[in-house]
């Protein structure tokens, strides 16, 4: 049995007038595990993703990754956690416009200690290059939806989280270019590996990238459709 | 402790002082950004928010600039105008006001007042304590130059050493220009009844003097004029010149006459004069011989209904006093004007930090410690901030250097523009404040929700 990832608890999300946006009482994930989060728009898709990386006040419940109950934090741990454990990847890419491609995968090089900023700069160069950027993107507004997308996956991957969080990263892209950002973003997740792997939670409703994932939970009014996708 | 403050000398108060302003700058600085490098991503910010970042800058160094501005200029005028009244020890005039004899005498304003007679001055200059005494004459003008009547002793205490150009006036018909004055050495001109623009240019026709020298710089407004021997503006206005006509004279002659041309030249000129033929001066410049003798000489010679004696020093020290009572109102309302700048400069910072709240809000979700936010946040609007206020110190420097060329130009007092500690004070003062306002928006970013900034 591969370790536990994830575990949810009884996790319920309201909104400031209490309406119940988000209900899941039970969901896990293992180490190299690839989950895709479906459903209809405003089903509650994106707030259990940023829920699961604790940036959502109004959570309630456990949200545990590997034993350490991320809504048991005080907020300084929970962002520190982040900053270690949890790579984001959001719909409409999020760059830092004023900033390259290379410093914006590097990001994490501003408040990292100074000893680890070369290891942050060496590896975001590395996935840039890996991602077919390599040279590309002094200036992040010309690159293309796609280009601008994976220069996002390199800086949520620059810091080797050991989870990579998406929210419909393929939604602005043509077929050829989400299915291969798709790729990108399974790439070191797998049941076997020779080295760490990562796990992977994916929401969409992009049916080629769904169908690549190892399971799927459905969404409708934030309630999982099928409970029994809960476990892994 | 107090003791030991006071017992420092001026240059070191003011750098401790300096220190104090500076160093809660730094340490606020030390304690927000230890560890982090958020240089590369404020620096893009700045540049990429270069146009708002820009004009609030601007902004920000004006209002500094007013403040830094108007601090030099008081004090500039205030030395260059304590100063132009050096060579003035004493001035003894019929009673009146003091400040307006003082403005006539030292700074050449037009002004009508009763004359002191021939006896009065005798009995002063013969005053063993008296070193030096002059009498004033003034009331005409040649153009925009006023024309004042006194004696080569006092044309060259005013010099403090030899003339600049040419010669001291030897006969009547000569003058001396003053250092700034139009007239070349050469120059013929015939003085004007009156200063300005009523005066009469016929009224002196007949009169016509020739400038044979020019006065070094004195930093007073006697830069300005053309100063003749008092006897030709006596001569001019058809009285006697202050000496017994040939034959009569008394004393000794203490000029020699080798411009024989002249139409007065064997008349002589200076002291001693003849009380009988003197027709009255408004003012008498005295020197005395040390601190002691002018204070005895100044209580005997102000005595009511004749003679009225003061120091123009300390007549300008009792107006700076009243202008320190107008000041301390003025700094209320400058105060008052301070606060509205405070309150701009912090609506401008939390429109600039508006400007990039999504790149805040991102920071946080990839998990930057506040204090990063706080220390990118704070680093951009320092930046800002500093420039405005280096540049403000810059600006009102140059502005009141600017205004003291064109105030010394029009008056002829020598207004001196230096960069004091109060303005650096005053800067670093404005820079403590402002930096630590600049951590209110900072916060307050910290304060604004994270994911409704991502989604919007
Ligand atoms: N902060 C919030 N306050 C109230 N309602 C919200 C808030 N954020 C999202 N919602 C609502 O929650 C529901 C789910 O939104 P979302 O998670 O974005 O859906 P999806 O990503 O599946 O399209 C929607 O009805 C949305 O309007
Ligand atoms: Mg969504």
């Amino acid at each position: 049995m591969d370790e536990l990832m994830l575990q949810v608890r009884g996790l319920c999300v309201r909104s400031e007038q209490g309406r119940v946006l988000v209900e899941v009482p039970r969901l896990s994930l293992r180490r190299g595990e690839a989950l895709g989060i479906a459903g209809a728009s405003g089903a509650g898709k994106s707030t259990l993703l940023f829920a699961l990386a604790g940036l959502v006040p109004g959570a309630r419940g456990q949200i545990c990754w590997q034993g350490q109950d991320l809504l048991a934090m005080p907020a300084r741990r929970r962002a520190a956690f982040r900053a270690d454990h949890i790579g984001l990847v959001f719909q409409d890419h999020m760059l830092f416009e004023e900033l390259d491609a290379p410093a914006n995968a590097a990001i994490q090089a501003g408040f990292r200690p100074r000893a680890e900023r070369a290891a942050l700069r060496a590896e975001g160069g590395r996935l840039l290059a890996a991602l077919g950027l390599a040279g590309k993107g002094a200036d992040v507004a010309r690159l293309s939806g796609g280009e601008r997308q994976r220069v996002a996956v390199a800086r949520a991957l620059a810091h080797r989280p050991p989870v990579l969080l998406a929210d419909e990263p393929t939604a602005s892209l043509d077929a050829a270019t989400a299915e291969a950002l798709t790729g990108d973003l399974l790439a070191d997740t797998g049941p076997d590996r020779g080295r760490a792997r990562r796990s992977l939670i994916v929401v969409s409703h992009d049916p080629a990238l769904l169908a690549r994932m190892d399971r799927v939970i459905r969404l409708d009014h934030g309630r999982m459709i099928d409970p029994a996708e809960a476990a892994a | 402790m107090m003791d030991l403050w006071y017992g420092l000398p001026a240059g070191a108060q003011d750098a401790l002082m300096l220190a104090a302003l500076i160093g809660p700058v730094l340490v606020l600085a030390l304690v927000l950004l230890r560890g982090f490098a958020p240089g590369a991503l404020v620096g893009a910010m700045l540049w990429r928010f270069r146009w708002p970042a820009g004009i609030f800058t601007l902004v920000v160094a004006l209002a500094v600039a007013v403040g830094v501005g108007l601090i030099a200029q008081e004090r500039g005028l205030r030395q260059g105008t304590a100063r132009a009244a050096d060579g003035f020890d004493i001035v003894v005039t019929a009673p009146g006001s003091e400040v307006t004899m003082m403005l006539a005498a030292v700074y050449l304003q037009p002004t009508d007042a009763p004359l002191l007679d021939g006896a009065t001055f005798a009995a002063i200059a013969q005053d063993p304590r008296v070193t030096l005494a002059a009498p004033l004459a003034f009331g005409d003008s040649y153009g925009a130059a006023p024309l004042v009547g006194t004696t080569a002793e006092f044309v060259s205490h005013l010099s403090s050493g030899p003339l600049a150009e040419g010669r001291m006036f030897a006969a009547h018909a000569e003058a001396v220009a003053g250092a700034h004055a139009a007239l070349p050495i050469g120059a013929q001109f015939t003085p004007a009844h009156g200063i300005g623009a009523g005066a009469d240019s016929h009224a002196h026709a007949h009169a016509e003097l020739t400038v044979v020298g020019r006065m070094p710089v004195t930093g007073t407004p006697w830069d300005t004029a053309l100063i003749v021997p008092i006897e030709a503006v006596w001569e001019v206005h058809g009285l006697a010149n202050g000496h017994a006509p040939d034959g009569e004279a008394e004393g000794e002659e203490t000029h020699d006459h080798e411009h024989a041309d002249h139409r007065h030249s064997q008349a002589p000129l200076g002291r001693p004069f003849d009380p009988a033929y003197f027709p009255g001066t408004p003012a008498i410049v005295v020197k005395a011989d040390g601190l002691a003798a002018s204070y005895a000489l100044r209580s005997d010679w102000t005595r009511d209904q004749q003679t009225m004696a003061f120091f123009p020093g300390a007549v300008l020290a009792q107006l700076y006093g009243l202008m320190g009572n107008l000041r301390a109102a003025m700094s209320l309302i400058a105060l008052l004007s301070q606060a509205l700048v405070a309150v701009s400069v912090l609506v401008g910072l939390f429109i600039l930090t508006g400007l990039f709240a999504r790149q805040l809000a991102l920071l946080r979700a990839l998990g930057a410690p506040a204090r990063y936010v706080l220390a990118v946040v704070w680093s951009f609007c320092a930046v800002l901030l500093g420039c405005g206020a280096i540049l403000g110190l810059a600006g009102g420097f140059a502005a009141s250097w600017a205004l003291a060329r064109i105030l010394s130009a029009r008056t002829g007092v020598a207004l001196p523009a230096t960069l004091g500690w109060a303005e650096v004070h005053l800067v670093a003062g404005f820079a403590l404040v402002a930096l630590i306002f600049a951590l209110v928006p900072a916060i307050g970013a910290l304060r604004q929700p994270v994911l409704a900034r991502l989604r919007s």
